[in-house]
């Protein structure tokens, strides 16, 4: 993995921003993604401020990680997505009211589950 | 599926193809990559909005990503002693060993690997009662323990041992002077959980340990709801003996830890299973290295997002339960209003089947109670420890709240399932009389 060296100025950071959330992003679930985007948008708006280089520095190389990360999750978690969630916007207002209707698959057999 | 597989290919290969690439380009054309079908019957085409959350967390991305390795690249058996495949593994096992170990407070030593909080809960329990069994004979636990406790609890009972399930007040906490009143010279053990699993309370663990510190009992709490979730620290507590779970803190399932204190006083315990000698003899059997390492990694992300998550979950617990309020009149929060892990709502919805309820909220994954009853319908019996009488207990929901749950899906569900609550009340004859101002406790039912 690459190390990061020298001073990081603020189009890296934007850039390393923007890469996350577009990342975050591509998950197939609709919780993870809110997730990541919620993370990802507290974590930079809570470090903003940040003015010893060290800790960007620390920061940065942190981001990078979790970027690398997210591309290789994203990825995983939609070739194995089957259903989106209920939530996702992407679901349509039509679906949704089909699924509300329908009665569900729950099995009420008795059996002796612990 | 295989017949597209196939005529692809043929044809493919008739062609005489150059190289390999090609011959994968052109299957990829005719087929697309397919993972294996999990929805077994299935109505819907959408997956519920997940609030069982009591019941098993989702397994965190980044948990998954450290455990994949293991499967993929890095399959040794982590006690394998003569080569690489091994001595990896094994590094990898103690690493997540001292996750876990911070996120409790105490050092590596004192963390045993096991299946999940059940069999730690039994290894604690009967594997201490068995190797004290000489001088002392007597355990208390409280009514509202999870089955693995109490079962526990029952067959130690068949050797011999004297147990005392004690009460709880109407909050679900345990009152500390009964308590006090019940431990003799022969109390070997206190086990108390930390978080119920169906109403979420939080029982004073410090206040429980300090107690037994100063008697000279041990003190085991099955923590699988509240580790990762709340600050949990064994020194402060005095906690002796301490049961974790892998799936309730966003890491796989089949794995759990039980922590066993070294040091003043050290705890020593007869194991349930044996073999190989693994764990310190503890707990043998092959470390399961893939799922020991999730669970190590979900013990660092959420000793790393503690206070994130913490300050999330309580936010969006107290909009629910605000939410409800506001909206509907006869909503019961189950257990202590303070003295909670928020993250997990128990309510009832008076003059309301629960099952009916759940019945209609299909687009809502939900219980009633814990996973292990929610076959029968018998009302949850920590609900009926509370004093919650049957009819209410019947109408309880749990609603579980998570790092992954979203402020939409609480909207979503506060819309929903008190709009299907006003028209479940509104053909009930009971609730009619309710509103008519008829005090039910005092009609005389006629018995057919």
């Amino acid at each position: 993995m690459s190390r990061v060296q020298g001073a990081i100025d603020k189009s890296q950071v934007l850039m390393l921003y923007r890469n996350l959330l577009k990342a975050g992003n591509k998950f197939a679930d609709y919780n993870f993604r809110e997730y990541a985007v919620r993370i990802t948008k507290e974590d930079f708006r809570n470090n903003q401020n940040d003015t010893d280089g060290k800790a960007v520095e620390k920061n940065y190389q942190y981001g990078l990680d979790q970027l690398q990360l997210m591309r290789r999750q994203s990825t995983i978690n939609q070739m194995y997505a089957q259903k989106m969630s209920f939530m996702d916007p992407r679901v349509s207002d039509d679906i949704r009211k089909k699924d509300e209707m329908s009665v569900g698959s729950r099995t009420n057999e008795e059996d002796d589950e612990h | 599926m295989m017949k597209r597989l196939i005529t692809p290919l043929t044809r493919v290969t008739l062609r005489s193809l150059y190289s390999t690439a090609q011959v994968q380009s052109k299957v990829v054309q005719f087929t697309e990559p397919r993972a294996p079908e999990v929805y077994k019957n299935s109505e819907s085409s959408t997956k519920a909005i997940y609030f069982d959350l009591g019941a098993t967390t989702p397994v965190d991305p980044r948990v998954l990503d450290r455990m994949l390795p293991l499967y993929t690249d890095m399959y040794g058996n982590p006690h394998s002693r003569t080569h690489e495949y091994g001595w990896n593994s094994e590094a990898q096992v103690e690493e997540a060993r001292r996750h876990v170990a911070d996120l409790i407070g105490c050092t590596s030593k004192e963390i045993v690997f096991t299946s999940g909080a059940t069999e730690s809960n039994n290894t604690a329990i009967k594997g201490v009662a068995r190797f004290y069994k000489k001088k002392k004979n007597h355990i208390i636990t409280t009514q509202t323990e999870h089955k693995c406790v109490l079962d526990s609890c029952r067959h130690l009972e068949d050797e011999g041992f004297t147990i005392t399930y004690l009460p709880v007040k109407q909050n679900g906490l345990i009152d500390l002077d009964l308590l006090e009143q019940e431990i003799t010279d022969k109390t070997l053990l206190v086990s108390v959980m930390a978080v119920n699993n169906e109403i979420g309370v939080l029982q004073p663990l410090k206040d429980i340990g300090q107690l037994c510190r100063k008697r000279g009992v041990l003190f085991h709490t099955d923590a699988a709801q509240a580790v990762g979730k709340i600050p949990v620290n064994v020194d402060d507590m005095c906690i002796d003996l301490l049961s974790i779970s892998g799936h309730k803190l966003y890491g796989p399932k089949g794995i759990g830890a039980l922590y066993v204190r070294k040091n003043k006083p050290r705890v020593r315990l007869a194991p349930i299973i044996n073999g190989g000698g693994q764990e310190g003899g503890r707990r043998s059997g092959t470390v399961p290295s893939p799922l020991v390492v999730g669970l190590g990694e979900a013990c660092r992300v959420a000793k790393q997002d503690l206070e994130r998550d913490a300050k999330y979950v309580k936010e969006l617990s107290k909009y629910m339960i605000e939410g409800f309020r506001s909206r509907l009149d006869h909503v019961i929060l189950n257990g202590d209003e303070e003295q909670r892990y928020p993250g997990i709502v128990n309510i009832s919805f008076a003059y309301v089947e629960g099952e009916s309820l759940l019945m209609a909220l299909n687009t809502v994954a939900l219980s009633s109670g814990s996973a292990c009853t929610s076959a029968s319908l018998e009302p949850s019996y920590v609900l009926r420890a509370l004093g919650v009488s049957e009819d209410l207990a019947h109408t309880s929901l749990r609603f579980g709240i998570g790092r992954f749950t979203t402020k939409k899906e609480v909207d979503y569900v506060l819309d929903k399932c008190s709009f299907e609550v006003e028209r479940l009340r509104e053909m009930s004859p009971l609730y009619e009389m309710v509103k008519e101002g008829i005090d039910l406790s005092e009609v005389k039912w006629e018995h057919h």
